[in-house]
């Protein structure tokens, strides 16, 4: 129970997703035109990988997602999850929500049995299986609180146990602790790091805090605004476990400092600084963009 | 990460009491919590009998608080009470078992756009209309019988009924519904798991505005065409210049009406129980 769903030969293969050109519209009523909210959007992960998509909000980054869950669909470009074409949401993906979307009227056992419920996948190991993930995110003695009686950090955590439980060989997740304050974000960035160590899927991580993508994946995607698209990709190179003591580190800082530049440097001029952002010290340097805008890379 | 989450509402020592402090119902406490009331009732009674005693006025136009019991003691040894009271109930009940199909109805309304469009205007239209207003019609239909009341309770209670069912799917969390269809629940188990629970406090409170709406609409048919039931008593009494009993029927309804108010609120704080602002 520990590790996903083994991949199967053929699909050891396949990367988790791959996702050629991908772009999404939306018809707007009242303004009477078209929006682009994404346009030629394209990325690998491979199996296993932790992938943070950073952004300004309202980039597009949170309609990539849904695309890959199956939640909308591209109007052009195409997507393949474990070497198949997304056509709707399936059992192999499951999504962690920025604003939780826990069921009200449920305890902390019936939100974690909701997913396999919809997925008709109840059985006699339901019950061990529910246990077993309420006990990874650390919710041991809440089974029976109802989410209102859980904190902003708790209630995420049962949303990671329901995604967790169907045991997705990819997890997406929607800006996950953006609503949750600095304090509990920081416990819940370390349990994630932990939890995936663990089970070992392949993320799309959706964020808007520089130094959680950073810490958290193991390849960043910086996407700009209006209409989103990749500016680059890049690696992280910092060695794991990272804990708060590598946000001193010189890579760290570095990569920082780059993403920013990239960020802050976009054409559509739409960021506004957040707030996790440290203005560099005057002696170092901030390193100017390479690559032209719009030039995706992998 | 060993259980210590950096906010915690509550701690695991407390879990068996997790919820709002369940009332122990001891009877002291719950006499003391309907005091304020029962002071104010008697204060009432009190003036009623205060204004009759000092001003002595024609007992045709304010009957004094005794004369109004005797006259509903005597029509309780009479079998009257009883027999209104089983006259108005048989309408309003099969008024009201008619009208619960409006909540698939309602909920159906609200799961489609074009439904809405279609149907809001004629349902928010009936909902304006004060019944007494189509009730000459109705009787003009129907004629003076069972049938008017029954047909009376259900126009009144189905329209405010299906309103609010279709304003409970309506507000449903979107979220939710994401979160459902993401786990790849198809339209029915999205309907079942989350969007029914979901407007089961909307179901509840048009439940409780049906029966009371019900209620007025069984009055008015009663009263304007005198039939058996407690309206019609009133009625009669009025033609009779027997104020006092008309005041005890009067006084009955309003009895009738607080009671299944007070039930149906009942139903309505089950229903949304798990809802945070409800204030029990």
């Amino acid at each position: 129970m520990e590790n996903a769903a083994e991949p199967t030969q053929a699909s050891r293969r396949a990367l988790a997703v791959e996702a050629h050109d991908v772009t999404v519209t939306y018809d707007r009523l009242r303004e009477k035109d078209t929006l682009i909210a994404l346009r030629d959007f394209s990325v690998e992960i491979e199996q296993g990988e932790f992938l943070a998509i950073v952004g300004p909000s309202g980039c597009g980054k949170s309609t990539f997602l849904n695309v890959v869950a199956g939640l909308t669909f591209p109007s052009a470009g195409t997507v393949e999850v474990m070497g198949k074409p997304v056509t709707g949401p399936e059992t192999d993906r499951a999504v962690v929500f920025q604003d939780y979307a826990l069921l009200p009227w449920r305890t902390t056992e019936q939100n974690v049995r909701f997913g396999l419920e919809l997925q008709r996948r109840i059985d006699s190991e339901t019950q061990d299986k529910v246990r077993h993930y309420i006990k990874m995110v650390g919710l041991e003695g809440f089974e029976r609180a109802y989410p209102r009686e859980l904190s902003g950090g708790m209630r995420q955590r049962v949303g990671l146990a329901r995604a967790l439980v169907t045991e997705p060989r990819l997890l997406l997740m929607d800006e996950p602790f953006a609503a949750v304050d600095a304090m509990t974000r920081e416990v819940m960035q370390d349990e994630l790091a932990r939890i995936v160590a663990a089970t070992g899927q392949a993320i799309i991580f959706i964020t808007h805090s520089v130094d959680e993508a950073i810490t958290l994946a193991d390849r960043i995607a910086v996407v700009t605004n209006r209409p989103g698209r990749i500016r680059e990709i890049l690696e992280v190179g910092i060695p794991r476990p990272r804990s708060r003591a590598s946000r001193s580190l010189p890579e760290f800082t570095e990569l920082r400092d780059r993403i920013w530049s990239l960020l802050s440097d976009d054409p559509t001029n739409a960021v506004a600084p957040l707030v996790d952002y440290v203005p560099p010290s005057e002696g170092t340097q901030v390193a100017e963009p390479t690559a032209g805008p719009g030039e995706p890379l992998r | 990460m060993s259980a210590t989450p950096t906010s915690t509402p509550l701690d695991a020592g407390t879990l068996d009491h997790i919820g709002p402090p369940r009332s122990t119902g001891s009877w002291g406490k719950r006499i003391r919590s309907r005091l304020p009331g029962l002071v104010s009732l008697v204060i009432f009674l009190g003036g009623w009998q205060l204004a009759v005693t000092l001003t002595d006025p024609n007992p045709l136009i304010l009957p004094s608080p005794g004369s109004v019991l005797d006259a509903f003691t005597l029509a309780v040894e009479d079998g009257q009470v009883w027999a209104a009271m089983q006259a108005s109930a048989g309408p309003l009940a099969i008024g009201m078992a008619f009208s619960l199909l409006a909540v698939p109805l309602g909920l159906l309304i609200g799961l489609s756009p074009t439904a809405d469009l279609i149907a809001s205007p004629y349902l928010w239209g009936f909902f304006a209309l004060p019944n007494v207003a189509f009730a000459p019609l109705l009787i003009l239909i129907t004629g003076f019988s069972t049938t008017t009341s029954i047909w009376m309770v259900f126009l009144s209670a189905s329209v405010p009924l299906c309103l609010s069912c279709k304003d409970g799917v309506q507000s449903v969390d979107a979220v939710l519904v994401r979160a459902a269809r993401s786990f790849g629940g198809g339209r029915t188990a999205v309907f079942v798991k989350v969007i029914a629970p979901c407007s089961m406090p909307f179901i509840a409170s048009g439940v409780r505005n049906a029966i009371s709406r019900g209620f007025v609409g069984l009055l008015s048919v009663e009263l304007l065409i005198g039939a058996n039931g407690i309206g019609g008593e009133v009625i009669q009494s009025a033609r009779a210049y027997d104020t006092a009993r008309m005041f005890a029927f009067i006084l009955l309804l309003i009895a009738i009406a607080l009671l299944l108010v007070s039930g149906s609120r009942r139903l309505e704080v089950w229903a949304s129980r798990w809802r945070e602002e409800v204030v029990i």
